[in-house]
């Protein structure tokens, strides 16, 4: 639970951090925001009073010139107030353009967190989070907090109004905005568990709904509609459960606030009616005395209304903090020089109590062409990873020329060195939008070079819009051989120093993955080439074989070394033939 | 001639679906309107009490009042709850029937159509109509009437009053229109834009290791950012539009109240009015008002209701698939059927068909492999027999009945399909095993045994419990490939249809798979689309594919007697070994001028 609460608090503090940054320098604004809802508020009460005025002294006098001026005045009040509302928008822009670059900011802390966070990630939760947690609390702050000043404001000096017409009845309306304060602070909690549940639910309809839509075809391709729709279902049901607990609740503290409200009215026209029968009261001040509360008794129940919105936006806050990580800067470091040796010695791995890696060295020589072989979840994969730098090794030593991987600078090692994964990621858009990612290339021969390179050529050439040929979401709309050529290409382009590929041909046909591997290894002479494979055509083409098995190396050598002795390498090949 | 807009119509068939609300609704309107009504009445018998009567008899007339006022708040309490329970209902059912909806179209629906529009519309737009209050009809046509009969009396005293009352609004409503109309289209825009953030941010987090490999952590994060300013400056030009026309339902609450006092005072000036009548008119004033202020609220919340109701129509309103259209035979089974093409032919984009002239036969239980060069269109072939795409010409038949006579959904619950790339949760391995037909634990471990699949669980950390990662990342391609197996034979297919579903696995592991097929499955109707060539050959038949057209067909031993294309494939597969020792020999100085790796352990 400990190590939870850390970095939770850790989060607060960039929070914290964040709004006193930002919200410091405009200082201003906000007290500009809060003088205009207090003055918004004062306007908003003069034409109760020019009314007032109008009956008691303006009409028996008879004065036309006078009522002219008084009903302008009742007129211009409150849209004056209302209008204001325009200024408060311009000074809190800041604030949208806050949450703004607030969102950006978490993006860029979540994008910077580890391989294993993110995938225990719902992606559904982390979208509800960022956009619409943030929108709900966007909205609060940015109008319903000034609002609330001018509710308080307008409720204080109808208060203050009240006791001076008639103390003793003043202090029931006191009595009644305690007694909601009270209810309040039962029931409050109880909205606050209540929104943070309905949020949770939200969050899983999401994820569930975007699940359905990214798995759409192959609902559809195995008839599965019924099934995935019910899980949908399930998951309504499921927030239908919560919410109506919420909403029940919500309804009760309404209910319960305006049969208060009605109760103390009636109260107030018993007990002014014996101040009356007493004589310490006109008839004609209790009427107006109870007309000034019923134009004050609406600000209180809208009051309840943003108390409870407020409350209902706390989880959101909570669900945010959660996911605010302080953004490190980007590690700079050395640049190894030219002739790049990749070094890796005695690296062992654990993931989640199982040991994936023991024990693994290897010295890879620029230009070379190294492949890594052996059975599925024999750790092939974790190298690879951890040769990226996405994963850190539990002991051992992974470099570059003897320089260790955490002191390398840390662009100059993401644009050096390169995967091709086995998961073909490809985002909607053109072709040439998807091999153009994360390249400032604008040459396009260079491009086409890259395209010729991954045996794109042919394809893209035949398509009527060539480059320009919109991929569809998630590069649906082409095959899989075509998304692992155009993922190929991405990767060429970059020109790295040191590429790894990651059955990164599985998909493509015997003839056409000969074609690109020969292509590959003869035009890419300078660059280190590491194939983890199970296919021992790319083996054939190697300088070196590592042989892996349960995260350890077994055997090494060339094709010929390997197949002469009995063993693991000598097993597949003899498989393949 | 004026036209019900569509979309109104359509909100207003999904707002009937709560008849029973409706008229509980109702009914609350007329209790708490009946018991509001009592309760002046009350209140003028209270202060007359008072003041007139000495206090007689105000205990009982008190308690009349609590409990009108009770009674009141109780029916408005009861409303609000009802009505926001039957529009939360509501909301649930519209996103159900969206999601239905557009799993009834066709499957390139989803290829074109981003998913943060998807999830935008289905998720977030439905339940914009939550904020709607089915109390809002009836409360408004309840004010509207009350304001009708002040205007009647209003209009007695003095029509000239009442005429300019009713000006003053009609002309009040012009800038209304303007900026509802301003309100709308940057509502729409920011409606737009936000399904395009969460389009964004979705694909951002959805390949978020590319991102890491790539190390374009900044440019994804500065993409992201503009995205976020333009969303700011959107919503800052509707906060803008909004407040202005906010502003609106002020100027009849405070114009009322002034023209009244200024006529009625110049009437009084003039000697034509008392105070009491001027007292009893200012009195009917928040009467007036009323409803002006609900057309406000109504109008904004159905101009947004609006926008979003647009989208959530063009999905419902999609055209279902060929194989998804009413009155199809639902077929329950397809086992032992024979598979038999007739002349088909499928139309490509550019004048080239991707099929010509298909016919053939598969008998039931046979095991067929389709070979050929990609492009030959072998993945066409197989999605005809799914109905995922129509032939443009000829018919194909199951068992004797055209595949275009049957429901899609039910035939494709009957056929194990499975990809290159199968589709995985972010789930457990037991979910995503079963999410194709139920199983219990003796059968999963029958078929990953079967398939060679069991050293899977012990890799796992919690065996079949433990959670595969998004779209099964946690595994490699070739265990999400058994794996996928074992989902769909744990369905019991009657036709299994292959596309490259071995591509990832060693030689050993696919061998294995096509064993535990021929031993567990053989009675079952196998396509099997392959570029592994030793795959092929273990087939009872294969198809040999070029151009859309079968070029070959026959038995490994048969297809290698004759020279073809099939022969000239397999030789080059087999070739491969002794070319690459050859090429080794060739490149052997090569290598040496290479920089020579050192491997040690």
């Amino acid at each position: 639970m400990n190590e939870n609460l850390s970095p939770a608090l850790n989060n607060r503090k960039v929070i914290m951090n964040y709004v006193r940054a930002n919200l410091a320098p405009r200082r201003g604004n906000l007290y500009l925001i809060i003088m205009k809802n207090i003055l918004g508020s004062l306007l908003f009460m003069i034409p109760p009073f020019l009314s007032k005025y109008v009956l008691e002294s303006v009409l028996p006098q008879q004065n036309w010139n006078l009522l002219l001026i008084v009903t302008i005045g009742m007129v211009a009040a409150p849209i004056t107030g209302s209008m204001m509302i325009i200024l408060e928008n311009v000074w809190g822009r800041f604030l949208i353009r806050l949450s703004a670059s607030g969102r950006a900011d978490m993006y860029n802390g979540i994008q910077h967190q580890s391989m294993d966070w993110l995938r225990n990630r719902r992606i559904g939760d982390l979208l509800t989070r960022v956009l619409d947690d943030t929108r709900l609390i966007t909205d609060m702050v940015n109008g319903h907090l000034g609002f609330m000043i001018f509710h308080i404001v307008t409720i204080i000096s109808g208060s203050v109004i009240l006791l001076v017409l008639k103390p003793a009845l003043g202090a029931i309306v006191l009595l009644l905005w305690a007694l909601q304060a009270v209810l309040m602070s039962i029931l409050g909690p109880k909205v606050k568990r209540q929104a943070a549940e309905t949020a949770k639910q939200n969050s899983q309809v999401s994820d569930t709904v975007r699940e359905l839509v990214t798995s759409a075809s192959f609902i559809k391709a195995t008839g599965q509609e019924k099934i995935a729709l019910g899980h949908v279902k399930d998951c309504l049901n499921q927030e239908w459960e919560h919410t109506r607990k919420s909403m029940r609740t919500t309804h009760l503290i309404r209910m319960v606030s305006s049969l208060l409200n009605a109760a103390v009215l009636v109260l107030m026209y018993a007990a002014g009616g014996w101040f009356v029968l007493g004589e310490q009261m006109t008839i004609g001040s209790l009427v107006a005395f109870i007309a000034v509360y019923n134009w004050l008794r609406p600000f209180g129940v809208s009051f309840i209304e943003m108390v409870l919105d407020v409350i209902r936006a706390v989880p959101a806050v909570n669900r945010i903090t959660d996911i605010c990580f302080p953004i490190e800067p980007k590690r700079s470091g050395f640049i190894p020089e030219e002739a790049l040796t990749l070094e890796v010695n005695q690296v062992s791995f654990h993931y989640e109590d199982r040991l994936v890696l023991r024990d693994v060295t290897l010295r890879i020589a620029q230009g070379s062409i190294l492949s890594i072989v052996g059975h599925r979840g024999s750790g092939k994969s974790t190298l690879a990873e951890l040769l990226l730098g996405l994963r850190d090794p539990d002991s051992g030593y992974i470099g570059l020329n003897s320089i260790p991987l955490n002191q390398i600078d840390a662009s100059w090692y993401r644009s050096s060195v390169l995967a091709i994964t086995q998961d073909i990621m490809l985002r909607s858009g053109t072709i040439l939008d998807n091999i153009l990612y994360g390249s400032k290339e604008h040459d396009l021969e260079k491009i086409w070079e890259a395209i010729r390179l991954a045996e794109l050529e042919e394809w893209i050439t035949a398509l009527p819009k060539g480059l320009y040929t919109s991929v569809g979401e998630r590069a649906w709309q082409i095959s899989g051989g075509e998304r692992q050529r155009i993922s190929i290409a991405r990767a060429l382009l970059r020109r790295p120093a040191i590429l790894i590929l990651d059955e990164a041909t599985s998909s493509l046909d015997q003839r056409t993955e000969r074609r690109l591997l020969d292509r590959i290894i003869q035009q890419l002479k300078g660059t280190t080439l590491i194939f983890i494979t199970h296919r021992l055509d790319v083996a054939l083409r190697s300088d070196h074989i590592l042989v892996m098995d349960n995260g350890q190396i077994t055997a090494q050598g060339t094709h010929e070394e390997l197949v002469s002795h009995p063993g693991l390498y000598a097993e597949l090949w003899s498989e393949q033939r | 001639m004026f036209k019900i807009p569509e979309w109104i119509v359509f909100f207003a068939t999904q707002l009937s679906r709560s008849k029973a609300a409706f008229l509980v609704i109702s009914l609350l309107t007329i209790a708490a309107v009946m018991s509001g009504a009592a309760a002046p009445l009350l209140i003028g018998r209270l202060i007359d009490g008072i003041s007139l009567h000495g206090g007689e008899g105000i205990l009982l007339l008190s308690l009349l009042l609590l409990g009108a006022l009770l009674l009141t708040e109780l029916c408005f309490s009861y409303r609000a709850y009802i009505s926001a329970k039957a529009m939360l209902r509501l909301s649930y059912s519209l996103t159900e029937e969206t999601l239905a909806s557009v799993l009834r179209t066709s499957s390139a629906f989803f290829s074109k159509t981003p998913r943060g529009e998807l999830l935008q519309r289905c998720t977030q737009d439905t339940r914009v109509i939550q904020q709607f209050g089915l109390s809002a009809l009836p409360g408004f046509i309840q004010e509207l009437l009350l304001a009708v009969v002040a205007l009647v009396i209003i209009f007695r005293w003095n029509w000239q009053l009442a005429a300019i009352l009713i000006a003053a609004y009609i002309v009040l409503f012009i800038p209304v229109h303007i900026y509802g109309q301003k309100r709308g289209i940057a509502r729409k825009q920011l409606v737009a834009h936000d399904a395009h953030l969460r389009q964004s941010l979705l694909e951002k987090l959805d390949t978020v290791k590319q991102t890491k490999i790539y190390g374009t952590e900044q440019q994804e994060s500065e993409s992201f950012r503009a995205e976020q300013q333009k969303w700011s400056d959107l919503k800052y030009q509707e906060g803008l539009v909004e407040s202005m026309y906010r502003t609106f339902p002020r100027i009849p609450d405070s114009l009322a109240p002034a023209l009244i006092f200024l006529f009625a005072g110049w009437q009084m000036i003039i000697g034509e009015a008392s105070i009491g009548q001027l007292v009893t008119i200012i009195a009917y004033i928040p009467a007036l008002n009323a409803p002006v202020r609900s057309f406000f609220e109504l109008y904004v919340s159905l101009a947004d209701i609006k926008v979003r109701i647009h989208g959530i129509m063009e999905y419902l309103q999609l055209p279902n698939e060929p194989g998804r259209q009413a009155g199809l035979k639902q077929l329950d089974s397809c086992r032992e059927q024979s598979i038999s093409f007739k002349k088909v032919h499928v139309a490509g984009d550019r004048g080239t068909d991707l099929l010509h002239n298909l016919s053939f036969t598969i008998s039931p239980g046979e095991h067929v492999a389709i070979v050929g060069p990609s492009g030959a269109g072998k993945s066409t072939l197989l999605k005809l027999i799914l109905r995922l795409q129509e032939p443009t010409s000829g018919t194909i038949e199951i068992g004797g009945t055209p595949l275009h006579e049957l429901d899609a959904s039910f035939l494709r619950a009957r056929i194990g399909y499975m990809m290159q790339e199968g589709v995985w949760f972010r789930d457990t391995l037991y979910r995503n095993l079963t999410y194709l037909a139920r199983a219990d634990r003796i059968a999963l471990d029958a078929w990953m045994r079967a398939f060679g699949a069991e050293d899977i669980l012990t890799q796992l950390p919690d065996g079949y419990d433990s959670v595969i990662g998004q779209n099964g990342d946690s595994l490699s391609g070739g265990q999400r490939q058994l794996i996928g197996f074992v989902r769909t034979m744990l369905k019991q297919p009657d036709i299994l249809l292959l596309d490259e579903a071995t591509s990832s696995l060693d030689q050993k592991s696919e061998t294995n798979v096509y064993q535990a097929l021929h031993t567990y499955a053989s009675g079952i109707t196998r396509i099997n689309v392959t570029h592994r060539l030793r795959g092929a050959a273990l087939a009872d038949r294969i198809l040999v594919m070029n151009h859309g057209e079968i070029v070959q067909q026959g038995t490994h031993d048969e297809l290698l007697a004759v020279p073809g294309l099939y022969a000239n494939l397999w030789q080059q597969e087999m070739d491969e070994a002794t070319r690459g020792a050859e090429s080794m020999m060739r490149e052997g100085g090569a290598i040496h001028e290479r920089e020579l790796i050192t491997g040690f352990k």
